[in-house]
């Protein structure tokens, strides 16, 4: 409902004076009944009357949308339901809280023209950054995904299909990195990001997606961590993005407002409110959220709202760890701090033997070996170690490594894609390597250009599509959700118009089975008068009627009232189980 | 890793690194020295160990666990990890929550400190089954007979017993030790000698008596032993490696106190003395004929009312010598050694049966003070000649070494050794008597070997130690032979390279303080199954805190 007048247009007309006297003491229009529910000073004067719960209750509609789905009030409330819908009765005679059915669990509806008022006490929650003292914003590294890549690097993990790691695998990881980090979250993400990849049933470090998250992960890995908190919930990062902006908010108010966000959108998740505690505890120790130093309020750390639009954070250049200790017994010391990319550069020459405060790897022969495979050499190692350590290189290491390479021989298996152009290699295109006469290897990634080179100049070409080494492909996989997108409004179902809309708890369905015969009986008995709701014989349509029962019978198993209709002046019979609802008055 | 003032790092497992170029590090070494045993220490950073045994060795000399934190907490460069500090103080809980005390003729009262702990031991069939009598509150008796095994039961459900019930005096038999050696040299005990003595004695009451001495190669630890058995006044059973360290004890008591030879037994394949001072191997006492058969000279350690038990190199205490330890618990036990790492992980039974660390000096610190020689450590690698590369290629692995072993290269690259060293005692140790052989011929040089008369080579060594010899060559005898004369340069141009014990003893040939540095060369062809063996050594000599250099030749430079 966008307006009040929005909303009392959907009051069936018939309804209008019944209800303006019961809201505003005397009958009127619908424009006269909008323009006195609408009216500022009556609603000051009501809200501030409020209790603190009517008062909360109210606020919780209007963060939810001034529109709420029924069951969606009932989750949020549990065993405080009746409490809560008393208060809804006290504000719907006040014209505040209506309903939009007559079921009794259609959705409730907020008077919109409370809406600026409400929003009023909303901002209330908010405060400049300024005011406040914040504590230091945690800061979240990757040294433990480095010393997991590492770790794996150094041995063979053997995985089931869907990058499982087998048991031993687990256990010796566990027994490595058990203590230090939380294995199994940071394996898993490590697989997400791509950084791990299923090479014959090995688990295997993916080079350039790895290099990407110690290059970038300061900037990222803390975003990409809050959004991946955020996937069971979906949409909830946007809320708190929507919710926080630039500015400090009560943290139980922002606690407050994303149990409703989370009820609203999944209203049979339980434990909403835990959930939402222990995320909010959680993205402060991811440092996407900073706290006050009294713990009452919460706001981003700064640049991580900017951040989230646009995918990264302006990270300042870190001030690493700058030098490692390489020891004459091969052992490369390596302090936690150490830069993400060296760490990695590190795992690749020596393996692991012991991630700690200061990590200690190893110089092998083995692990030699591995380097040269992936393009080191004895020069460009001994540069390395030198740039790093903080004392001179000792000889024996420079020596035993240069030992090591020196008595490793090199085979090549070439695989790639090549071009085989015998009868007319002058067709090829320029610059291809012609590894036999006539036979040229095709770049990677130039596939396509090749082929359209070679279509160019009437060449047909036969053979196999261009596939690459998935390793190859490229880098990390950051993932669809970055960077957050702006805020898909949330919709309630719509509101039943063919059934109207009336202030919440001044129509009530009529009680099931005898119960609702003994409202009629009970009328009849004081001699009362009563409105209903009944359907237009044959239409469908709901009609109301203000009726005096006469007489009350039983006929075939059926229920039926006979009454004076004071509508139309003459008596009629009504089927008590037809009737759907009822009009309280006074 | 920015050197600082606060040069410990404690890392999660209880491990400490210590960077020796802080200008702190001697400070932070002396203050964690008594609750963390030293691992390995490399040129840049040592590393230490805490563990339960190191912290109950502490505890027994008087250590406590504020004192503990307080000691990280000023040298630790980073938070302590709180699994430690929790570690520490758990094992702080557990020392002396029982004691062992005399109760009566053949009686020992146990103490505990909680009734939890209490009902958890008597628990035990082994307790509940020798327990003689509750004694309220919190006591019980036990028969003396199983003071060793109980304390050894204990030790594995991670309870250390203070053993306060005292010692059997023994037989007395006093020893003094001579101011003036046999020799004709002055003989004082250097400072650490003496503190590594009183803190085993502790005025010979029941806290002391029974303990480890930690000191490096060549720092002289028989003199500690001597020492304390003087303090002792008693007969004394003298335990060692092999045989060549029986004979090295004979010699040095002979030499350093006032016992004649007749005073001295030496128990071994060869005679069966028991003496006053009785002097045996770990081998001997743990020969038997059969698998199954008794250890024919375990006996050993009743056949006399012995009053003091000598254990050298106690981490290489083999197991059945343990077993027949825990029944002579009442005997006074001193344990002598360079490390209490041992390679069969048997840590916990040193600490019960022989005793806590009592003493412990670092290696670096006797050689800065000039106890030991500093030694620096090259690897020459070579080619192979180029007609046995082929061969090489070809031969099953056992021979490769050998080939490798032999390569007559070497023989070349030592004559260049030694003329640079042309001024100094020369030892040139190997593997394969046929390759000695010729190197003896070429160099002109007198060759030692296990067939060498006893005569014979006491006369090689004496022409060697006066200088008339420059050079000798030795085989695997010089591993153990003590007497052997000191050096300053070991020329090792083959080995088994694959036990750091012969590593260590080759080097501590050269230890003996001197001016001038020492130099061990090893000899390595490269490209071959010597490098990795070398590669071993060169690991363990590095972690030893050796220098260690690498060169190498071509075959231009051998040629030439």
């Amino acid at each position: 409902m966008k307006s009040t007048y929005d909303l009392i247009s959907h009051i069936p007309a018939y309804m209008i004076e019944l209800i303006s006297s019961q809201i505003l003491g005397n009958p009127a229009d619908t424009g006269r009944l909008a323009e006195g529910l609408s009216d500022d000073k009556r609603l000051r004067k009501i809200l501030e009357a409020l209790g603190d719960k009517p008062r909360s209750l109210l606020m919780d509609l209007f963060e939810l949308g001034g529109q709420v789905q029924w069951d969606v009030l009932a989750h949020l409330y549990g065993d405080e339901l009746d409490e809560a819908r008393q208060t809804l009765s006290l504000l719907g005679k006040e014209g505040i809280v209506f309903q939009g059915g007559l079921t009794g669990r259609d959705p409730l509806i907020l008077l919109p023209s409370v809406n600026p008022l409400l929003d009023a006490v909303r901002q209330k929650q908010y405060k400049p950054v300024e005011d406040l003292a914040w504590n230091e914003p945690k800061r979240l590294d990757v040294w433990g995904h480095m010393a997991l890549i590492n770790t794996v690097r150094s041995t063979r993990i053997r995985c089931r299909s869907g990058m499982e790691p087998f048991k031993r695998g687990w256990e010796f990881l566990e027994e490595k990195l058990g203590d230090l980090i939380d294995l199994k979250r940071i394996y898993w993400e490590l697989v997400d990001l791509g950084c791990f990849w299923d090479k014959k049933g090995v688990v295997t470090v993916a080079h350039n997606a790895c290099t990407d998250l110690a290059i970038d992960g300061d900037a990222r890995y803390p975003l990409w961590r809050f959004v991946q908190t955020c996937k069971p919930y979906p949409g909830i990062e946007i809320k708190v993005v929507d919710l926080l902006g630039e500015k400090a908010l009560a943290r139980d108010f922002l606690s407050r407002a994303l149990v409703l966000f989370l009820v609203s959108r999944t209203p049979e998740v339980p434990e909403a409110r835990q959930i939402i505690a222990g995320l909010v505890d959680l993205w402060i120790g991811l440092g996407v959220l900073q706290e006050d130093t009294l713990g009452t309020w919460i706001r981003f750390t700064p640049g991580v709202s900017s951040g989230l639009k646009a995918g990264r954070l302006e990270v300042p250049l870190q001030s690493y760890a700058e030098e490692v200790i390489i020891q004459p017994n091969m052992e490369i010391l390596v302090p936690k701090d150490f830069d993400p990319v060296d760490i990695l550069n590190i795992g690749e020459i020596a393996d692991v033997v012991l991630c700690d405060v200061v990590s200690i790897y190893r110089l092998t022969r083995k692990s030699v070996f591995r380097a040269l495979h992936e393009g080191w050499n004895a020069g460009k190692i001994e540069n390395f170690l030198d740039r790093i350590s903080r004392h001179e290189v000792p000889d024996n290491v420079i020596k035993t490594v240069a030992g090591w390479s020196r008595s490793h021989s090199e085979a090549h298996i070439i695989t790639g894609t090549f071009l085989v152009l015998p009868d007319a290699p002058h067709k090829a295109p320029q610059g291809l390597e012609e590894i036999l006469p006539g036979i040229f290897r095709i770049p990677e990634k130039c596939g396509e250009e090749v082929r359209a080179f070679l279509d160019k100049r009437d060449v047909m070409v036969r053979g196999v599509d261009l596939v690459w080494d998935r390793e190859e492909e490229g880098g990390i996989n950051w993932g669809k959700m970055m960077p957050v997108e702006a805020l898909a409004r949330y919709q309630t179902k719509a509101v039943r118009k063919e059934e109207g809309v009336y202030p919440f708890g001044m129509v009530a369905p009529l009680p099931y089975g005898s119960k609702g015969e003994v409202v009629f009986e009970e009328a009849l008995h004081v001699g009362k008068s009563l409105i209903i709701f009944y359907p237009r014989q044959g239409y469908g349509e709901i009609q109301v009627k203000k009726i005096s029962p006469v007489y009350i019978y039983r006929k075939g198993g059926a229920a039926f009232v006979e009454a004076f209709c004071e509508d139309t002046g003459e008596g009629e019979i009504f089927e008590i189980s037809k009737v759907r609802a009822l009009f309280k008055e006074g | 890793m920015k050197t600082s003032d606060k040069p410990v790092i404690v890392q999660s497992d209880g491990s400490i690194l210590l960077e020796v170029m802080s200008p702190r590090y001697e400070e932070a070494r002396d203050a964690i020295l008594p609750f963390a045993e030293l691992i390995k220490s490399p040129e840049y950073v040592h590393t230490y160990r805490i563990t339960p045994l190191s912290i109950w060795n502490a505890a027994a000399i008087g250590l406590t666990f504020d004192r503990v934190q307080t000691t990280l907490m000023i040298f630790s460069r980073y938070e302590i990890p709180e699994g430690v500090l929790f570690r520490i103080r758990d094992a702080f809980s557990r020392w002396d929550a029982i004691r062992l005390l005399r109760h009566g003729d053949g009686v020992l009262k146990v103490e505990v400190r909680s009734r939890e702990l209490l009902e958890e031991i008597t628990a035990k069939p082994f307790v509940r089954n020798a327990l003689i009598d509750q004694i309220e509150p919190l006591g019980f008796t036990i028969p003396e007979d199983i003071r060793g095994r109980f304390k050894h039961l204990l030790i594995k459900i991670g309870y250390p017993v203070n053993d306060l019930v005292g010692y059997d005096p023994g037989d007395k038999f006093p020893v003094e030790l001579r101011e003036t050696t046999l020799a004709g040299q002055r003989f004082t005990l250097r400072q650490y000698q003496t503190e590594g003595a009183d803190n085993f004695w502790v005025g010979g009451g029941p806290r002391g008596g029974q303990g480890i001495v930690v000191l490096p190669c060549g720092a002289g630890k028989t003199v500690v032993g001597m020492e304390v058995m003087s303090k002792a006044g008693t007969y004394t059973l003298i335990l060692c490696t092999n045989v060549s360290a029986v004979r090295q004890w004979i010699s040095e008591l002979l030499d350093k106190t006032t016992l004649t030879r007749d005073d001295i037994g030496e128990y071994t394949g060869n005679k069966k003395e028991i003496r006053p001072v009785t002097i045996t191997t770990y081998q001997m006492l743990t020969y038997r004929k059969t698998r199954n058969a008794p250890f024919e000279h375990m006996k050993l350690m009743q056949a006399r009312n012995w009053g003091l038990l000598i254990y050298d190199e106690v981490h290489v205490v083999p197991a059945p010598v343990f077993r027949a330890t825990t029944e002579i618990q009442a005997k006074r036990r001193l344990g002598l050694t360079a490390t209490l790492i041992r390679e069969d992980g048997l840590e916990e039974d040193t600490f019960t049966l022989v005793g806590p660390k009592c003493y412990d000096v670092p290696w670096k610190e006797l050689e800065v003070k000039g106890f030991i020689a500093e030694a620096l450590c090259y690897e020459i690698r070579l080619p192979l000649p180029p007609e046995k590369e082929m061969e090489y290629a070809l031969a099953s692995d056992r021979s490769q070494f050998r080939i490798a072993s032999e390569n007559v290269y070497k023989d070349r690259v030592m004559k260049d050794i030694i003329r640079k060293h042309a001024d100094e005692p020369i030892l040139v140790i190997g593997q394969y008597i046929s390759q000695l052989k010729r190197i003896a011929a070429t160099l002109g040089a007198p060759l030692i070997t296990g067939a060498t008369p006893n005569t014979k080579r006491d006369k090689l060594y004496e022409a060697f130690r006066s200088g008339d010899i420059p050079v000798l060559v030795v085989s695997k005898v010089a591993n153990f032979a003590i007497d052997l004369p000191d050096a300053s340069v070991a020329i090792q141009v083959s080995g088994t390279f694959g036990s750091r014990q012969e590593e260590a003893q080759r080097l501590g040939r050269i230890l003996r303080p001197k001016e001038r540095i020492s130099t061990f060369y090893t000899l390595v062809s490269q490209r071959t199954t010597e490098e990795e063996f070398a590669h071993k050594r060169q690991i363990f000599l590095a972690e030893q805190g050796y220098k260690y250099r690498i060169e190498e030749w071509t075959l231009d430079e051998i040629n030439l």
